[in-house]
């Protein structure tokens, strides 16, 4: 406990040590705590889905696809359900490069119509800046996890971290592998790789690089994620939910045995039809037909293995930067 | 050594509600924009909401029956309606970008070659290189949403409907806020305007460097200079729906200001698959019988095998898919 005094009407105020904002009870004007040495911005997601409401959710998900058993909502019995809270830190970075080292021109020879018909490369002395900003979200728990990489993370709805919550809904807390300096350095190396990439467009060759990174803003955030298991006619399935949103991460997705039967009869049906087409244009019997058999029959065949066959489900995935 | 920050409107003095996520304020007394180092901030704009609860409906009711013609969509029913004003940043900008490189393309030769008998055109190809030298200059809106991550459904749609109906954008007023348009929630920006420059300023590099390379086989040199012309914060009235349809819930997202759909889930029935099933096989007996009929060329089946595979392609990804998702 620490005691502070209100800086708009002088009135006595307690906080916790951990608290970084406090409003005034007497004049409601809220303060904020800062340290010289830097702080540490720590949010988290509140857990807007309860157990029940996230079994909704997955359910929801999977019925969606073709071929599930229609009673799920009823017959799902999930065998294992963990709530974790998983460390993301969300970094925003400038990086001023000033780049030089030897660029490229060209010189033409032989004019053939609206072009030349040679082209020369020379070497030149070329100099320049790039001079951006972008943000980098990253994955700071300790158990590596692409799912939980690449999802598409939602800020929106974050409070200040409190330990407090996280164990009112029975919530591991899973500790950031990166302190602030690490992450900061992490955002930064994937700046200066972006800038890299540019920079080996710009030159052939690079010399010489001076850069400033400046970290604009950078905190940590704690997003509650359910991890799930279930069981379907005796195989183990796994699902990951945002417990914030309700999204799904990932899940399998649980069918019946009547739809392998079909997707089987398909793909067999449009498999037969192509090697069939190969053996009647390799016969010479009717061997134009054959051939269109052969090229659409297999590909129908590839594309319904390929869609029938998915078992796994994702709702977003981040896109991925140039 | 520790130091307090007070949060109070600069102009009425009032405390400011404030949210670890906002980096603009606005005060719940007189309602001014006020940014996070406290200074005032005008160019805040909204685009007006011209819909309410009961067109909202008969939009979602329109879709449906459009988009889900052939389905067989019965019976379904809304479950939750919620408005939300969504913040967004519009970055006016001047850009000016001058690249060098080159283009390496091939033109056809036509030549006649041997004598008497055996004099024939011979067609051959020529690479051929062409300098190129160009600029790209425009005046630019670019429209950045004013939240990190996205749970918003549908944001990156919006973006676009924002910067097409940017112009009819009206100053912010909070009266109004609190009087017609108190049933939205109201979001405010996470990114701060220094910020919303600056990831404007990287868009608009990135757009004219991916159109220089477009337009050549490799860049010497692309050099951007913008110079912004405005920066204003416009909020957008979007109405988040839910609805049910056989026990599963599906999303839409509506502009407010146009009652136009940003993007809609429609459910896949078992009727639509089936249709879709049965339109691959159409296009397999169809181009079957065409190069049975019409085969006296070996192009006639390559062609139509190409064409009933990509037809195909298509047709049984609607089959299999959990549900389909269609822009206004």
């Amino acid at each position: 406990m620490k005691s502070i005094m209100c800086p708009n009407c002088a009135a006595p105020l307690e906080m916790e040590d951990t608290q970084t904002h406090v409003t005034c009870p007497y004049c409601s004007v809220t303060s904020e705590l800062k340290k010289v040495k830097e702080l540490i911005e720590h949010y988290m997601l509140p857990v807007m889905y309860d157990a029940e409401q996230i079994r909704t959710e997955l359910v929801g998900d999977i019925l969606k696809h073709p071929g599930t058993p229609e009673d799920l909502h009823k017959s799902l019995k999930i065998s294992k359900l963990d709530l974790k809270f998983i460390p993301y830190f969300i970094v925003t970075v400038h990086l001023r490069t000033e780049y030089s080292g030897v660029g490229e021109y060209a010189t033409y020879s032989f004019r053939y119509k609206s072009g030349y018909r040679n082209i020369d490369f020379h070497p030149k002395p070329e100099q320049g800046v790039f001079d951006d900003e972008r943000e980098f979200i990253i994955y700071a728990a300790e158990e590596i996890n692409n799912e939980l990489l690449n999802f598409e993370i939602s800020t929106r709805g974050k409070v200040y971290f409190q330990a407090l919550e996280a164990e009112k809904v029975r919530a591991d807390v899973s500790p950031s592998v990166f302190d602030l300096e690490q992450a900061k350095a992490e955002a930064i190396n994937s700046m200066r790789e972006i800038h890299k990439g540019l920079m080996l467009k710009e030159l052939a060759q690079i010399q010489e690089v001076r850069d400033q990174p400046e970290v604009k803003g950078v905190y940590l955030l704690h997003i509650p994620f359910y991890f799930l298991e279930f069981e379907f006619s005796g195989k183990k399935q796994t699902a990951i939910l945002d417990g914030a949103t309700g999204r799904t991460v990932i899940t399998q997705i649980p069918r019946e045995t009547s739809y392998w039967i079909q997707v089987g009869v398909l793909s067999f049906l449009f498999g037969a039809i192509g090697l069939a087409g190969i053996y009647l244009a390799v016969q010479q019997i009717f061997f134009y037909f054959g051939i269109f058999a052969a090229i659409a029959g297999l590909v129908f065949a590839a594309r319904t293995l390929q869609l029938g066959l998915k078992t796994r489900y994702r709702e977003t995935r981040r896109r991925r930067r140039r | 050594m520790s130091e307090l920050t007070k949060f109070q409107c600069p102009y009425c003095n009032s405390p400011l509600e404030i949210n670890p996520e906002d980096k603009i304020f606005n005060c719940v007394s007189c309602g001014q924009a006020v940014l996070s180092d406290g200074s005032k901030f005008e160019n805040h704009y909204i685009l007006e909401n011209t819909i309410n609860q009961k067109q909202v409906h008969d939009i979602v009711k329109n879709f449906i029956r459009k988009k889900g013609y052939l389905r067989g969509i019965r019976g379904y029913k809304i479950t939750k309606v919620s408005p939300i004003l969504t913040p967004f940043w519009c970055v006016n900008t001047d850009a000016y970008t001058h690249f060098v490189g080159y283009l390496r393309y091939s033109e056809t030769k036509t030549r006649t070659v041997g004598t008497g008998k055996n004099r024939r055109t011979v067609t051959e190809h020529v690479t051929v290189y062409r300098p190129v030298d160009n600029e790209i200059n425009e005046k630019r809106v670019d429209v950045l949403l004013g939240r990190r991550g996205s749970s918003i459904y549908g944001y990156d749609k919006v973006k676009d409907l924002v910067r097409a109906t940017f112009s009819r954008a009206v100053p912010f007023n909070y009266d109004r806020l609190t009087g017609t348009e108190k049933e939205f929630d109201y979001l405010s920006s996470e990114i701060s305007l220094e910020a919303a420059n600056q990831l404007g300023k990287t868009i608009v590099f990135d757009d004219h460097r991916s159109r220089a390379e477009k337009a050549c086989t490799k860049v010497f040199d692309c050099a951007t200079q913008i110079s912004y012309t405005g920066t204003y914060f416009v909020h957008a009235p979007v109405w988040q729906v839910e609805y049910i349809f056989k026990d599963e819930t599906y999303r839409i997202a509506i502009l407010g200001s146009t009652g136009s759909v940003i993007l809609g889930e429609i459910p896949v029935t078992t009727r639509f698959r089936v249709i879709f099933l049965t339109l691959s096989f159409l296009f397999l007996g169809g181009g079957g019988a065409v190069s049975y009929f019409f085969g006296d060329q070996v192009a006639v089946p390559i062609i139509a095998g190409i064409v009933a595979a990509v037809i195909g392609f298509f047709t049984l990804k609607n089959t299999f898919k959990p549900m389909s998702v269609h822009g206004g």
